[in-house]
């Protein structure tokens, strides 16, 4: 559906037919790996019917509590409909003491809702993931040193406001559910990210 | 099996029309104010409002203003500036408030806080919003 005021450019359906169509491939073999082939080709076909297409991709830099404190820039990647839309986003350094790699992965529905101080609102609630995994060693001598890696899910959100044409800023934000004892006096580990980027 | 019937309604859901707007969060008071609770249930946001514009204290003490977007099923979107430790912060959140009792609804809200000075955090917020 097509909705009004909108500043960005639509990329052609076909784009946005392989890219869900390349999700769905890697969300099959990731969660139903003895499902045979018709099957699959059945959902692929009703998949890639079913989606009348207008879609914008999203290309930025963010920083990220993912990063526990340090300025570690990474990138941010989203490509959605008006309706739906996903994200990933990564950050990472890597030295001769140590290393980290950070990644997070969120979808979302969306809605562009109106307008703040005259320009679009994007907001989008969903779900979403967060790994990272770092290393260090105390002298470039120990060959073993120490690993670390975290994992968590849980709900996000996204609020994203276009102040500049494609420009836009805003925040990704992904509470991540651990301890139900914990969550139900709202500690989550979260995972929040400011973006900066392009809307194409 | 599970996991034929769990990809079932996945893509089933997903090819659904979203539902028509029929409902959306009472914004008609002349003031309200709005009071949450965050991380251990401390203080998260304390903020008073009038229609869709907000002033107060948001989550990690950023103190601002910011505005609400009213979207369809009560649900909302809003997005602050402000102060935080010194520093320019941003707030951006998005949440539910429902079930009007008497002048109160209730909220439920997720969002995140970011600084100028690499500094980010995602709140949770449970709270009431109190109109006059």
């Amino acid at each position: 559906m097509h909705h009004n005021g909108s500043t960005q450019s639509r990329l052609s359906p076909v784009c946005l037919r392989v890219a869900f169509l390349s999700f769905t491939i890697q969300v099959e073999c990731l969660l139903i790996k003895e499902m045979k082939t018709i099957t699959t080709l059945f959902f692929l076909l009703l998949f890639a019917f079913c989606l009348e297409a207008f879609a914008d991709l999203k290309v930025g830099g963010n920083i990220s509590s993912s990063t526990r404190g340090r300025t570690l820039p990474g990138y941010y990647l989203a490509i959605g409909s008006d309706q739906a839309g996903v994200s990933a986003s990564s950050a990472g350094f890597q030295t001769s003491l140590g290393y980290a790699s950070y990644y997070q992965f969120n979808a979302f529905g969306l809605f562009r809702p109106g307008t703040i101080l005259g320009r679009k609102i994007e907001a989008g609630f969903g779900a979403g993931i967060y790994f990272y995994k770092l290393g260090y060693r105390e002298t470039i001598l120990d060959n073993a040193g120490t690993t670390k890696s975290s994992f968590a899910a849980g709900p996000s959100a996204r609020v994203l406001w276009y102040f500049l044409g494609p420009a836009f800023m805003g925040i990704e934000t992904m509470l991540g559910i651990r301890d139900l004892g914990l969550n139900l006096l709202l500690c989550y580990q979260d995972s929040t990210q400011f973006v900066l980027g392009l809307a194409f | 099996m599970v996991n034929k019937i769990f990809i079932t309604l996945l893509f089933f859901f997903t090819t659904i029309t979203s539902a028509q707007a029929y409902t959306v969060r009472n914004s008609t008071r002349v003031l309200h104010i709005n009071i949450a609770a965050s991380a251990l249930l401390s203080l998260g946001t304390f903020r008073i409002g009038r229609q869709n514009f907000e002033v107060g204290i948001y989550p990690d003490l950023l103190i601002g203003a910011g505005g609400i977007i009213n979207i369809p099923n009560n649900l909302y979107a809003t997005i602050a500036a402000g102060i935080i430790q010194n520093d320019l912060g941003f707030y951006g959140g998005f949440g539910i408030e429902f079930y009007k009792f008497w002048a109160c609804n209730f909220r439920i809200e997720m969002g995140g806080v970011s600084s100028t000075k690499n500094y980010t955090s995602g709140h949770a917020l449970l709270g009431l919003n109190v109109g006059f």
